[in-house]
């Protein structure tokens, strides 16, 4: 049953999309960060789809665990490619940045061939826990290419404060998810389950919106010594 | 084990990440410059520690209701971050060196974010005072 703390968390993370989308089209960026929009046009449909399901079977039923994680899955998908997004902005100028599509690429097929031979492998476990450590694995990845992206956008002395705190805001999701699935495979019974992943979600689209709507493009890090703010 | 290790590194990257984030917010502020007035306020005049002078500052905050939004989740996020430092600063001296100049500096860079806040709150009220009260109800 919804209480009025899962209503407001999907309320709060609905315009937190709206409000990224809205600024992007406004500001007529919506081309300039076109995977980062993808992704949160993504995450607004998976979060209308996920509510309808939950009222409609609620929150223990079978269809809502499916659309869960299977939705939670692709979402990674299209997260990975939201971060190749952000590679492309960081090394703009670079001679690298026509290697990191086909990066992007290579990333994308090793994690769905993983996957699917984790699939075909354990095929008589998919209601089980695999749902759970296929979760915890595309997230463990997306810690990676983000902490990836982390040091180079450290070595390039990066001082757009957007784009700083769009791959931090990265960061802090894909690890806290990453933290939050490694307890639960060590503590599975633990009802604050329920409760964090909720949580969690509406922090990525609070803090893009924070930062589409406050953050200018032009905004540039003071005080740089941009090594000493990324360090 | 895989879980395990998976928790520590993710971890390790959930601390880096929430530091850089802070101190990204930390920096977007420091060239915005403080009215003599909050600075009287904060205690940095009169040879107050900057973090005595944040306390200060956090406590004005509660007080100076915000009309807007403004800056109230960054200020979350400030004062974590602020008693992760005061813990980091719990450390025995021996065992920091330059660290403790760092842990200084980002503490009055902590002030500084919250200064700036209190300012802009400051304004807004005066402004809204200025524009909405009739005269005679005027500060």
């Amino acid at each position: 049953m919804l209480g009025p703390f899962d209503y407001a968390l999907w309320l709060v993370s609905f315009a937190g999309d709206v409000c990224i989308l809205v600024c992007a089209l406004r500001r007529r960026q919506f081309f300039q960060y076109l995977s980062l929009n993808v992704f949160i046009i993504a995450l607004a449909v998976d979060e209308v789809l996920r509510f309808t399901v939950l009222r409609m079977y609620g929150f223990a039923s079978i269809q809502y665990r499916y659309l869960y994680y299977y939705t939670d899955s692709l979402l990674v998908v299209v997260m990975f490619v939201a971060i190749s997004g952000l590679y492309r902005h960081v090394f703009r100028d670079a001679e690298t940045a026509k290697y990191i599509r086909g990066w992007a690429v290579v990333v994308l097929s090793a994690t769905s061939l993983v996957s699917f031979l984790v699939i075909q492998r354990e095929r008589s476990a998919l209601t089980t826990r695999f749902v759970v450590e296929l979760g915890q694995n595309l997230y463990f990845t997306g810690v990676t290419l983000t902490y990836i992206l982390w040091l180079a956008m450290f070595k390039r002395g990066e001082a757009r404060t957007r784009i700083v705190l769009i791959v931090t805001a990265f960061g802090v999701f894909f690890s806290a998810y990453a933290v939050t699935y490694a307890l639960r495979g060590l503590l599975p019974n633990l009802a604050v389950w329920h409760v964090i992943p909720p949580l969690l979600g509406t922090w990525l689209p609070l803090s893009l919106a924070y930062t589409f709507a406050k953050v200018p493009e032009e905004a540039r890090i003071a005080a740089l010594d941009a090594r000493g703010t990324h360090s | 084990m895989t879980a395990v290790f998976v928790m520590a590194v993710s971890l390790a990257a959930l601390a880096h990440s929430f530091i850089s984030h802070c101190r990204t917010l930390l920096r977007a502020v420091a060239n915005i410059q403080v009215s003599q007035n909050v600075r009287t306020l904060s205690g940095l005049d009169f040879g107050r520690t900057a973090m005595e002078a944040f306390s200060r500052l956090a406590l004005l905050l509660q007080l100076c209701t915000p009309m807007t939004a403004e800056r109230t989740r960054e200020l979350r996020f400030v004062r974590l971050y602020c008693a992760f430092l005061k813990l980091a600063g719990l450390v025995p001296p021996p065992l920091l060196g330059r660290e403790r100049i760092w842990l200084q500096r980002e503490v009055a860079a902590c002030a500084h974010f919250a200064a700036v806040a209190l300012d802009e709150r400051i304004s807004r009220i005066r402004r809204f005072c200025e524009h909405s009260l009739p005269d005679t109800l005027r500060p």
